[in-house]
């Protein structure tokens, strides 16, 4: 029972983090968002092709092109970009909503990191009726830090292998 | 369609362009005024015109040798509109196919990529292999009465499949002049470098909202732009290749057309790149400082009977739709292919070379990079698809289409660039001129012009 209970409480912690990070997104506040990182972070985008008799689509080789694999000073500089104001395929800013369901927590060790698998669908609008929808599972490693999760890998792996538009916004 | 639309006071007023310059009416194109109508890209005629003319015509980039290196390797592509396999048979020539079966049209290879020694359409059960022959038909004595004429009716063959140093060339035109005829001197420059290098798993394939024209053209010679679409990475300060053309100086830095219609642009010869890339080394180890030595010690070989030792060329196209850019060591040679998808889409898809020496390192560090500039999340690429996408929402106005795009930057200039001589000693083949100029699109749109069969 306590075990249950324990469990409980952490799912919904996961929850509530994860939509409160899809909020930050969609509200544009990508200082705070990136916060939620750890400074060791991996945010990796990997190609998935359709690859015969090889079900996944994510390349084996150790070296391979991805979409996005960034640090966080890599995504610092990404923010940078958009605090510039003339960081032309977000302005004016796209209107996203982030979707996240299917939270699953699997929990490992001793409770301050756990992996977390998440699906994404992305509503994304830039000029009046335009409509982008990128979707994708998210298989987060969250990190306890002084009381707060927060993000220490997060692989996406889009459900595209031609992606719909180009990536100006984060999954 | 109209040619004049009269002018209000206020119009005459403040223009100081005539009617006649801004509206080109039926003409598709005037290069000796570098003007271009606007349904050159609009236009679903001249879309499906082009498909026949240009990319039943042109030789077009299927991919890399190192992307299948085994008999029964394969990957699929497009040529234009048409979707091909390229499949390296059982004696290792590779071949390209049109994805149909000859039967009903449906599509035979299911995948990206992978390996197969035949392949079988899923609807009647035919099966193809490697050489494209239709080997197994079922029920062929009891259904067909062996009656089927088999030996015709293999997968319909790409005529002309070439391996230019690594780079898979193809022509659905079996009378096209060779390879080597249509680079004319862009040979030159594939060859060294692009020659003989490796593929870094994972081509990016993403869609933008363009006319691929647009992307092609950028490539072909449009550094007008960087300061302006590219203002936020400039800003960032960061090591791309927008922001080191500022850094660099002008000496050594060239444009460079190559008729009829190609181009190798933004090429670079200084030395800050190799200091660059040498300091970069120094702080991922000894074995990365290794390579970086070796790599530009192979590069300067390569340019032994020219003066100048290009590093690196941040645009250039070898028509009609293979973009080019690359750098110094951890730059890559990079190709992006623009699938035509529609007047108002296009597909892209990258491709990154690399030197097979590089380590372990380097090539994780070149792979990261990549990402970065000119890929589907990349700083640099971004911008540009946002203009076009703006370019293409305005296809719907009768206004827009009425007007010109110019491309009229130092229109009647050619050959009489200040300190052209400079350049020539350069020893680069090819015409050579300034970093803001027009005349490589003039040139582009002037090939396009000749194989559409439209007057220029």
């Amino acid at each position: 029972m306590e075990r249950q209970l324990r469990e409980l409480m952490l799912q919904r912690e996961v929850e509530q983090f994860l939509y409160h990070e899809a909020r930050l997104l969609d509200d544009q506040r990508f200082h705070e968002w990136l916060d939620l990182l750890t400074a060791d972070v991996r945010y990796w985008v990997p190609i998935r092709s359709s690859i015969q008799g090889q079900p996944d689509g994510v390349r084996p080789e150790e070296v391979a092109i991805s979409h996005m694999d960034e640090t966080k000073e890599e995504l610092e500089l990404r923010i940078k970009r958009l605090d510039t104001g003339v960081a032309w395929a977000e302005v004016p800013p796209s209107r996203t909503r982030h979707l996240v369901t299917n939270i699953e927590v699997v929990e490992e060790g001793d409770g301050d990191e756990v992996n977390v698998y998440s699906d994404l669908l992305v509503f994304q609008s830039r000029r009046e009726a335009s409509v982008i929808l990128f979707s994708g599972k998210r298989e987060d490693r969250l990190r306890r830090v002084n009381g707060q999760w927060s993000i220490a890998r997060r692989t996406v792996l889009l459900d595209h292998t031609v992606l719909p538009h180009s990536v100006s916004i984060f999954f | 369609m109209d040619t004049v639309i009269p002018r209000t006071d206020a119009q005459a007023a403040t223009s100081t362009a005539t009617p006649d310059e801004r509206f080109i009416g039926e003409k598709l194109l005037d290069l000796n005024r570098g003007v271009v109508n606007r349904r050159v890209y609009c236009d679903e005629e001249i879309y499906e015109r082009e498909l026949e003319r240009i990319f039943h015509r042109c030789w077009l980039l299927l991919g890399h040798d190192t992307m299948i290196r085994n008999s029964g390797d394969y990957f699929t592509t497009f040529m234009g509109e048409d979707p091909v396999i390229v499949w390296r048979d059982t004696r290792g020539k590779v071949r390209a196919y049109l994805n149909n079966c000859p039967h009903r049209g449906n599509r035979v290879c299911l995948y990206d990529e992978g390996r197969a020694a035949s392949m079988t359409c899923s609807y009647h059960g035919w099966t193809f292999t490697t050489d494209g022959a239709l080997t197994g038909v079922p029920f062929f004595n009891e259904a067909y009465r062996a009656e089927l004429p088999r030996e015709e009716l293999g997968l319909v063959e790409v005529p002309k499949v070439v391996s230019f140093h690594g780079l898979i060339f193809a022509n659905w035109d079996a009378n096209a002049p060779s390879l080597e005829e249509y680079l004319g001197d862009l040979a030159w420059y594939l060859e060294r470098l692009y020659g003989d290098l490796e593929i870094l798993p994972g081509v990016q394939k993403w869609r933008i909202v363009a006319n691929w024209k647009f992307y092609c053209d950028n490539f072909s010679g449009d550094h007008y732009h960087s300061p302006t679409s590219h203002l936020s990475a400039i800003l960032l300060r960061r090591m791309v290749s927008e922001q080191q053309e500022f850094e660099e100086q002008r000496q050594g830095a060239f444009e460079i057309q190559i008729p009829p219609g190609h181009s190798i642009a933004g090429v670079h010869t200084s030395t800050i790149q190799s200091e660059n890339d040498l300091a970069r080394a120094e702080r991922m180890g000894p074995a990365v400082v290794e390579y970086v030595k070796d790599h530009q010690r192979r590069r300067a070989e390569l340019f032994r009977d020219t003066p100048a030792k290009p590093n690196r060329w941040s645009h250039g196209l070898c028509f009609p739709n293979i973009a080019l850019q690359g750098g110094g060591s951890f730059g890559g040679s990079n190709l992006f292919v623009c699938h035509p998808k529609g007047p108002g889409l296009t597909e892209t898809w990258a491709f990154y070379l690399i030197d097979p020496e590089a380590p372990t390192d380097a090539k994780r560090a070149i792979a990261k990079d990549h990402a970065k500039g000119q890929g589907p999340a990349g700083l640099i690429g971004l911008d540009d698809g946002e203009n076009y996408e703006r370019m293409v929402a305005n296809y719907r106005s009768p206004m827009h289409r009425k007007v010109a795009s110019r491309f009229d930057m130092l229109l009647g200039h050619e050959g009489d660039y200040p300190g052209q001589e400079e350049w020539h000693k350069a020893g680069l083949p090819g015409h050579i001129g300034p970093r803001y100029s027009e005349y490589d699109q003039r040139q582009f749109y002037r090939y396009w012009a000749e194989l559409m069969d439209v007057q220029a």
